[in-house]
């Protein structure tokens, strides 16, 4: 059964295949414009998409042009089209994040490339047309597959980013074997009309890989979107650390080690005389005082720690395989790292500070809660101590 | 159309099918979205490749079993897609209707298999697809919601009403033996192969359409009490300011809880996150249709009353404030009567974001305070426009 579908598959007819590819990059054009033009999905990417499969639909009509219409256009133009397509999916690429397009880089591999290949002549063995085409493009998948993954390691672990970044390496990879193979292989890029094994597999080839960079594109927007939901769902979109839901289920989370012998604390933490300063300065003043205030008690926390907003003015920061001696010398840090800060609003210049409640989990303690109230209790104090003071529960 | 070779179209259609497949398998299983819906696409393109493929399954096969196969095989596509299309544009009701359609269809194709009709089949087969795909035509327009263009609408629909039509030329003249792909012409063909992936991709793109529409919801929206977030209720008064330049009226209603801090204080956070929803519960129930409200932080909340003066606002805000005191807080046993003070402000022309109008509403919420709260207090109106 196996022979007989790899026969029907080398026998099939490649002007069919090659109208079958162009209707198909046609449509997925038309699906990528409509996602530019009628959503917000990354509408930079989305557009150089639509144009990248354009220009390849474009690349594959005119190379079955060849022999018909002037050499000018089946050849060189189609060559032209097609490594524009790819120069176009690279400029795309770090426009899924939001980032600038790469189009100087695109460019400075499609202007050289169409250069070269407009001095090259298209006849005889077509070696060096087709080294300098597939160079062009391995070359642009290459930069798009290294800026695809760097973009994913910030956000996903290595193994998704790898198992995503797989599909444009396999295509970097075949477009090389092409161009390693044009070395000891007599070159095979003729009429694609004709019916000849090379013609269709390299008909089938284009057919894969242009599902497959569609298909990838896809998913990189798709998993930007996942991650920005996630993004979106643990922090607080004002100052950025964790809200209050994602604080609470790491805190759960660590109490529930606190019986295998790993104790932490909470650090509590409210800002002093945040309703004047809002009431005098206006809420946007508020809100920058709040990014201050982060600003400064960044730099007090560890890798493992969690910092987060539990509402208004209060903050809360975990600090894992912690004792209260050692979340007071984070919370003292945190204060006279605050103190020192400036904060000027419209020419107003305006002290921050915060009070500081310290609790540290005992094995009596049967919720986070508790540990929570005692250090809400232990600000509270620090607040009537007369504010901009550490306290510890005791 | 001899231009076109018939086997190699469906080839190409095969191994669409076969990497829509896999693409639908990938995000119901890596990324886990919409993963029923997607697993019904999985399920309608495998058969479309049992169906229109000859990969040696039916080999040996009397032809009417052929021809059943075929017909029953395409016939299950079409009901997994018209399922997949609901579940993804959540429409509850309806699948009865699929699942009626579908049965029917097997049962005629059982029935005339019996019966040794073979002209019969294809007729019945595409009778019921031209009927779920007029359903499924209609779940898209009906389930598109209002927040995409009409003619992505149209896009989307139509691949729907063209295979509703193939589906009925196929009733109509049933000429041609054999199931939609195998020794049709080229033409059909290559229209089939671009039906596939116009209702593929475009499944896609709205299963994306959502995952965005997520994403704005909760950029837009206040996590704990599921309004409207400071953000978006600067981007809404700066819609309804520019629609006041335009001689619409619009209105303000601030209102800020009294001592909520105490009630944090006394009765502890949870209490004081009850004590928000229930004040949003009420304020709702106070507002119209057309009316947004959001939370601008801590427990101080904002009504938006488009086509609204300040008088009729005012009236508004009073209804709110009685309803407030009416209704006290039951927490735990606690019964806590929570009051608000309310300042209202009409929009003013030539105000640039319409800034000037939260901070008049703002000023009357502190004079509502500042006169012992509970009460409402109104802007003065301007004295021209």
């Amino acid at each position: 059964m196996s022979a007989a579908l790899s026969e029907a598959f080398l026998l099939a007819d490649p002007l069919t295949l090659l109208m079958a590819i162009v209707l198909m990059l046609l449509a997925a054009s038309v699906v990528w414009w409509s996602m530019a033009a009628g959503t917000t999905v990354a509408p930079r990417a989305s557009m150089c998409l639509a144009v990248a499969n354009a220009l390849l639909a474009g690349g594959l009509g005119t190379d079955a042009l060849r022999g018909i219409a002037p050499d000018f256009v089946g050849y060189w133009g189609s060559d032209l089209l097609a490594i524009g397509a790819f120069a176009a999916l690279r400029a795309g690429v770090p426009a899924i994040v939001g980032e600038p397009l790469a189009w100087r880089s695109a460019l400075a591999v499609w202007l050289p490339a169409v250069a070269l290949l407009a001095l090259l002549p298209y006849e005889g063995d077509m070696h060096w047309p087709v080294r300098v085409v597939h160079l062009a493009m391995g070359a642009l998948v290459a930069m798009s597959c290294i800026d695809a993954w760097r973009q994913l390691r910030r956000h996903v672990r290595p193994a998704l980013s790898a198992l995503l970044i797989t599909p444009l390496f396999a295509v970097f990879l075949l477009l090389a074997t092409r161009l390693i193979e044009s070395f000891w292989q007599p070159a095979q890029t003729g009429d694609v009309r004709q019916l000849n094994e090379f013609n269709v597999i390299w008909l089938w080839m284009t057919l894969l890989i242009s599902l497959v960079l569609n298909a990838t594109m896809a998913c990189l927007i798709v998993m930007r979107l996942v991650l920005s939901i996630h993004r979106l769902t643990r922090r607080d979109p004002l100052t950025d650390v964790y809200n209050r839901r994602a604080l609470s289920e790491a805190i759960a989370t660590e109490h529930a080690q606190l019986q295998r012998g790993r104790p932490y604390a909470l650090v509590m933490i409210d800002m002093d005389r945040f309703k004047q300063l809002n009431d005098t300065l206006g809420h946007a003043a508020g809100d920058a005082a709040l990014c201050r205030l982060i600003e400064a008690l960044k730099p007090c926390v560890r890798d493992v720690d969690r910092l987060g907003r539990l509402g208004g003015e209060e903050f809360c920061a975990l600090l894992p395989l912690t004792d209260v001696v050692g979340g007071l010398l984070v919370a003292e840090r945190m204060r006279a790292n605050l103190e020192e800060s400036v904060f000027v609003w419209q020419g107003h210049p305006w002290p921050l500070t915060a009070s500081f409640g310290i609790a540290e989990a005992r094995s009596d303690d049967a919720s986070a809660d508790a540990v929570l109230g005692r250090a809400d209790r232990a600000m509270y104090r620090a607040k009537a101590q007369g504010r901009n003071v550490v306290q510890a529960d005791d | 159309m001899d231009l076109l070779d018939a086997p190699t179209l469906l080839l190409v259609n095969a191994v669409f099918n076969g990497f829509a497949a896999a693409g639908w398998a990938l995000l119901a299983g890596v990324f886990r979205m919409a993963p029923r819906a997607s697993w019904l696409m999985v399920g309608a393109h495998l058969s479309r490749i049992a169906q229109t493929t000859d990969i040696g399954l039916t080999e040996g096969w009397p032809p009417l079993a052929v021809v059943a196969f075929e017909e029953s095989c395409a016939l299950a596509a079409v009901c997994l897609l018209a399922l997949a299309l609901r579940r993804m544009l959540r429409l509850g009701r309806g699948r009865r209707h699929i699942a009626l359609i579908t049965g029917l269809g097997l049962l005629g194709i059982g029935l005339l298999f019996a019966l040794q009709q073979r002209a019969g089949i294809p007729r019945v087969a595409a009778a019921a697809v031209t009927l779920l795909a007029l359903g499924a035509a209609r779940d898209v327009i009906s389930g598109a919601g209002p927040g995409l263009a009409r003619w992505i609408v149209s896009l989307l629909v139509l691949p729907y009403l063209v295979l509703a039509g193939l589906g009925a030329v196929r009733v109509a003249m049933p000429a041609r033996e054999g199931a939609i792909g195998a020794g049709v012409g080229a033409g059909v063909g290559a229209l089939w192969l671009l039906l596939t992936m116009a209702i593929s991709v475009s499944l896609m793109a709205l299963l994306v359409w959502r995952l965005v529409g997520r994403v704005e919801h909760l950029t837009r929206r206040d996590p704990m009490t599921d309004t409207l977030n400071r953000r978006a209720i600067a981007d809404e008064v700066q819609l309804l300011q520019a629609r006041r330049e335009r001689g619409h009226a619009f209105a303000l209603v601030l209102l800020d809880i009294d001592h909520f801090k105490r009630i944090n204080d006394e009765l502890g956070h949870a209490a004081g996150d009850a004590a928000l929803l229930h004040v949003v519960g009420i304020v709702r129930g106070c507002l119209r249709e057309g009316d947004r409200l959001g939370r601008l932080g801590g427990e101080e909340f904002c009504a938006l009353l488009p086509y609204t003066t300040a008088e009729a606002a005012a009236v508004v805000a009073e209804r709110i404030r009685a309803a407030l005191q009416a209704q006290p807080l039951v927490w735990r046993g606690h019964r806590v009567v929570l009051t608000a003070s309310f300042g209202v402000a009409g929009g003013r022309a030539n105000d640039a974001a319409g800034e000037a109008s939260l901070a008049r509403a703002d000023e009357q919420v502190y004079r509502a305070k500042g006169e012992g709260r509970n009460r409402v207090c109104v802007a003065p109106t301007e004295a021209f426009g």
